[in-house]
């Protein structure tokens, strides 16, 4: 295991990775760490700067210098900004006699220099030097090499009465899978369900539990980078950011020290979350977007099922990056301080936009949907593009060529969407047997979620058009739509089991009108939805991520946003 | 006595007589012609009742072949003496056993010759055949051809008499005989019974009897050329029904007669358009004909094949060009007529005559074909007609991408400008997308002998494909998108499934598989085999060298990225603009 979390060091970049591990690290140790790398740039040499006790000795104040990787000559003095000897120079001239808390000046002060890998040879006589001319009585020196970190991450959270062996093991095979991405996934899923199945009595079990989340998702993300392949570190943060909330839902809105680190902890699992989305649609998906085909191609198909379902897959993940990226912004808005983060955020949420278009058009698949849980991706997509009324008449043209030739294959008996969900079934769709199109298409979401927008953004053509579907193909079909019960916040996060209630039948043969009133009154009717804590305390993409990853329809509730606005 | 005789005289005792004559008949190193000269002998001297014999010829015996048996009574028949009626009776029974064996009347003519060595024969078979009419076996004819041998104007006249009688069987084989006759060119005669067939479809419709007067007629248009007007007349009355029966005797006349006047073949193909899908073997003579008028090479022959073809697909849309094997041989190996074809049907805003033109390009040999646009058949100042050709060649021969493209191209030298970028773009996408192989490499070929306007549209589309091709290439390298190995062992499974599946359906039907033994061989490439004349011998050793057979095709790289979608444009392509 330790080799395993110091190969995780070495791959560690210096800001927002070493740093902010190091943080929770030295929280998990308990130490008070009174100066974070989150709260802006370096302060006159020092990253972190915590004050307590470690393993029994007398306490003292830590001073955390951060470099990522090996420490070799070229980090020591060439004349870098973020060269160690002039870091060391400022803690010691300027932090230390002006910067350092006064509550601490009269305590000893420990130096530590801090890097994920080991220290060369090369500099260690530099080090060494520079130690030994700048100790005094009350400033000692320490080095925090890739051996030190990853020692005190296994004594602070990974010891077996905090994480059990069987637990190690699934990290360790779910690492060993990483280039099958869903082998790999399926250990680390079982891992983190076995970290928040735990009944925690204490907060502080349940601090430690969430920091394991971050840590195990963090080591399988830093080997994905080196393996070049993030997929399973993508699905994997999904997972864990879903656990961490179920896990830290009653710390939501409370006050107090371990509540707030349990909150911090989650922001940070939803930051990285991010990060690694950030880090999978910008360098594998978006650079491909706009190239005809490319997409599709790159699936590598053994047939155009493989395509498709990929293709409708990628759909939903930029869309809910993009969704991700509207809330950042809806949240940023009330404060509206930097205009930097602003700008960057809008043009994020801009790039998402025009990607999924550009992705819509590039690779014709996607007017094409096979399985009905692909309207999920489909209104997830839609909701995402619908935020900026210039996008409508992108969309209309996008449901139009979808259900016209949804339309034709009915007719045609070609791949029409069907409620099959086994790779194996939807090998064999459609079939010429008797009955058989009416046993596969039963029931539908997709109609009535492409309906609902059409009489929302008043596409009538579109809606005509489902409803002659209805009434020449799918007479049979059970068109519905699924809301969240009561017994929805209990398991919505980690899909513990089934819940929700789908309303049946709803009233495509209606007008456009009637339709709507019927579908937004349940939502009225239904209060579970705003009972969601995830909605409560507003992290509303929770709830679509959780529709996402579990392969639940999105609440129609969402959807009354685009009522106001039309 | 010779040996044989006695031998045969024995066997028609012991009851084995048709044993013996076949087996002494099949033997090579016997002379067959002493074998018939002694069955003539053995039966005029009353040793041997041959027709008795033969009388028991039977269809199922096992110890001799029943075809091969009755052969020997062809020769032997003409030249013994025996009362006509056992013979006729004989005959019947021959041909009555034969069932619907090809090979079934080959004894009429021997029977004919047998009547007309005598010409009380031919009157006693002719009187009783009248007397007692038979309903599966026609002995009038046979009896007035014999008869016509011997007294051509006697029963040239009493054939004409019988043509008008009032029973339907008797009238139909009288101008099934009149058609038959050898009038020794006596045009009075001919004219005689011309009129007398243009007197029997005056009255009421006879199926039979007006096949029968159609394929009579047109004999007596062979033998004199002046009737040749009449004959018309009559065929057109004849056509007017579309009759199963007289469709077949119009395809045989057009499928196997030399020569016919120009208006008949106007009629028959009239007429033939109304063939039924199901009546193959009318198909078969069709085809044939239509072969043979193709053949001439010759504008309005060439005129009247492609406008039967139109009205025929047209019409039924269970017949398919592919049923009409030789002249769709005929039509590729003639690039003037195809493209002319290929060019009118894509015109045709018929998507119907599109089917029909993809038919006709999906040739079963593995060369592509290349099409050219016939630039006769493009009307002038239309906007927009080679777009629409482009598309239809495009949509129509998705699957010959090279013969699509060929055609697309031969289009760009005459297309407006402003049309030429649209005819660019199709071939670009959906056609070499999705044949990076084929195209491709036909559009390179094409390069050095590209005209001016071709060349840098080619060129273009060419360097837009490298371009396009990179960016796929640059995308293959994302690891995350590639499908998981459970679903790639799922689809592994399936398709050697569906793989066996359809080897099993290719094997039930295949000839080759019937023909040969399989055998298994686990290990090595060789198969190694002892061949023994006797058992008490090793036996010559054989080494088999085992060789290896592979067929690739190109799948359309669509199937994969945009199956859909592709299908999608295709179908569009095919049916934008079609009336019908």
């Amino acid at each position: 295991m330790k080799l395993i979390i110091r190969e995780y060091l070495a791959s560690l970049r210096e800001r927002n990775e070493l740093d902010a591990l190091l943080q929770d690290l030295l929280s998990q140790m308990g130490l008070e760490v009174f100066s974070k790398p989150s709260t802006g740039s370096r302060q006159y040499g020092v990253d972190i700067a915590a004050f307590g006790s470690i393993q029994g000795e007398p306490k003292k104040v830590y001073l955390f210098s951060v470099k990522s990787g090996n420490l070799g000559r070229s980090d020591w003095n060439s004349g870098q900004i973020q060269d160690l000897q002039p870091s060391l120079d400022e803690i010691i001239n300027t932090y230390i006699p002006t910067h350092l808390p006064t509550k601490y000046k009269n305590d000893p002060i420990e130096i530590c220099i801090c890097f994920g890998g080991d220290m060369k040879e090369e500099v260690r006589l530099n080090v060494t030097s520079y130690e030994n001319t700048h100790t005094t009585e009350r400033i000692s020196f320490s080095e925090w090499g890739g051996e030190k970190i990853s020692d005190y991450i296994e004594q602070y959270l990974l010891k077996e009465e905090l994480l059990p062996e069987n637990c190690h093991r699934l990290l360790r095979k779910s690492l060993a899978m990483l280039d099958e991405p869903d082998i790999s996934v399926k250990h680390y899923r079982q891992l983190i369900e076995s970290i928040s199945a735990k009944e925690y009595t204490k907060d502080k079990d349940r601090l430690t539990a969430i920091r394991q989340l971050y840590l195990c998702i963090w080591i399988l993300y830093s080997w994905c980078r080196e393996a070049d392949n993030v997929e399973a570190a993508f699905q994997a943060s999904e997972i864990s950011l879903l656990h961490a909330w179920q896990i830290v839902k009653p710390h939501l809105g409370k006050e107090g020290k371990t509540s707030q680190s349990i909150l911090q902890t989650i922001n940070a699992i939803r930051a990285l979350q991010t990060q690694i989305s950030l880090d999978f649609l910008q360098q594998k998906i978006i650079p491909h977007t706009n190239n005809l085909y490319a997409l599709s191609s790159a699936t590598r198909p053994s047939c155009h099922l493989d395509t498709n379902l990929k293709l409708f897959d990628i759909l939903g993940r930029i869309a809910l990056a993009g969704i991700w990226s509207h809330w950042y912004l809806q949240m940023l808005q009330p404060n509206n301080l930097d205009e930097d983060i602003k700008a960057k955020s809008l043009q994020i949420r801009d790039q998402y936009i025009s990607s999924i278009k550009q992705m819509i058009i590039n690779n014709p698949a996607l007017n094409w949907p096979y399985k009905e849980d692909q309207a999920i991706d489909i209104t997830l997509a839609i909701s995402f593009l619908a935020t900026d009324k210039n996008n409508h008449h992108y969309i209309h043209s996008w449901l139009f060529n979808m259900v016209n030739g949804s339309e034709d294959f009915l007719k045609q008996n070609k791949c029409y969407p069907c409620h099959l969900s086994k790779y194996h079934e939807l090998l064999e769709h459609p079939q010429n047997e008797e009955g058989y199109k009416e046993k596969v298409t039963q029931g539908s979401i997709l109609y009535p979620y492409i309906a609902t927008f059409a009489a929302l953004f008043g596409f009538d053509d579109i809606y005509e058009q489902i409803q002659k579907i209805k009434r020449e193909q799918l007479p049979h079909c059970n068109f519905q739509l699924w809301y969240p019960d009561e017994t929805s916040e209990e398991h919505y996060y980690a899909n513990t089991d089934v819940h929700g209630a789908t309303l049946c039948d709803v009233p495509i043969d209606e007008s456009q009108q009637s339709f709507l009133d019927l579908i937004f009154k349940e939502c009225e009717e239904n209060k579970n939805f705003e009972n969601l804590s995830a909605i409560t305390f507003g992290f509303y993409p929770i709830i679509l991520l959780a529709s996402r990853h579990h392969r639940l329809p999105v609440p129609p509730h969402f959807l009354k946003q685009f009522l106001t606005t039309e | 006595m010779s040996n044989i005789k006695k031998q045969l005289i024995a066997s028609s005792k012991a009851g084995n007589f048709l044993v013996k004559i076949f087996t002494f008949y099949s033997q090579e190193k016997n002379d067959q012609k002493d074998l018939e000269k002694h069955l003539i002998d053995l039966h005029n001297t009353g040793k041997i009742n041959i027709i008795k014999e033969f009388h028991k010829l039977k269809n199922i015996d096992e110890a001799y072949n029943f075809f091969k048996t009755r052969e020997i009574l062809e020769p032997v028949l003409p030249k013994i003496s025996a009362p006509a009626n056992t013979v006729m009776e004989c005959v019947k029974h021959l041909i009555s056993e034969a069932g619907n064996d090809m090979a079934a009347d080959t004894l009429i003519a021997p029977f004919i010759e047998f009547m007309a060595a005598d010409e009380k024969r031919a009157d006693e078979v002719l009187n009783i055949s009248l007397e007692e009419i038979d309903e599966k076996f026609d002995s009038i004819t046979p009896a007035i051809l014999a008869g016509a041998k011997l007294n051509l104007k006697v029963y040239a006249s009493k054939t004409i008499e019988l043509s008008q009688h009032s029973n339907i069987q008797i009238q139909t084989r009288a101008i099934h005989a009149i058609g038959r006759i050898d009038y020794n060119k006596d045009n009075d005669l001919i004219v005689n019974a011309i009129t007398a067939i243009e007197s029997s479809i005056s009255n009421n419709f006879n199926e039979l009897l007006f096949a029968t007067v159609l394929r009579s007629s047109y004999s007596l248009c062979n033998h004199n050329s002046v009737l040749d007007k009449r004959v018309a007349k009559i065929f057109k009355t004849v056509l007017k029904n579309h009759n199963d029966h007289i469709l077949h005797i119009a395809s045989s006349i057009l499928g196997f007669e030399n020569n016919i006047p120009n208006p008949i073949v106007k009629l028959l193909l009239g007429a033939l358009t109304h063939t039924k899908p199901q009546n193959k073997g009318t198909l078969l003579h069709i085809d044939c004909g239509l072969k043979k008028l193709l053949e001439k090479n010759q504008a309005k022959e060439i005129d009247n094949v492609i406008i039967f073809l139109e009205k025929i697909l047209l019409k039924e849309s269970n017949i398919s060009i592919t049923q009409f094997i030789s002249v769709q041989q005929e039509i590729i190996c003639n690039a003037k007529i195809l493209n002319k074809i290929v060019t009118k049907w894509l015109l045709s805003k018929k998507s119907r005559l599109g089917k029909a033109a993809s038919d006709l390009v999906s040739n079963i040999s593995q060369q592509p074909l290349h099409l050219s646009v016939d630039r006769k058949k493009l009307p002038k100042l239309d906007n927009d007609t080679y777009l629409f050709l482009a598309k239809k060649a495009c949509g129509w021969f998705f699957f010959q991408p090279v013969s699509a493209v060929s055609f697309i191209l031969s289009l760009l030298d005459k297309a407006p400008e402003n049309e030429r970028q649209k005819i660019a773009e199709i071939v670009f996408n959906p056609l070499l997308i999705s044949y990076p192989g084929s195209v491709k490499e036909y559009l390179e070929s094409m390069l050095p002998n590209a005209s001016k306007i071709q060349a840098p549209i080619i060129s273009t589309v060419i360097k837009r494909f490298e371009n396009y091709h990179n960016e796929l290439e640059k995308a293959q390298k994302t690891r995350e998108l590639i499908p998981s190995v459970a679903h790639r062992e799922i689809y592994h499974r399936y398709r050697t499934r569906m793989m066996e599946q359809s080897m099993q359906e290719a094997e039930k039907d295949s000839l080759f598989s019937h023909l040969v033994t399989k055998k298994l061989i686990l290990y090595g490439n060789k198969a190694i085999n002892y061949f023994k004349l006797n058992p008490e011998e090793i036996g010559n050793r054989q080494e088999m060298e085992l060789q290896s057979h592979s067929l690739s095709v190109e799948v359309p790289t669509m199937e994969y990225l945009n199956s859909n979608g592709s299908e999608y444009i295709r179908l569009n392509f095919q049916l934008e603009g079609c009336t019908s």
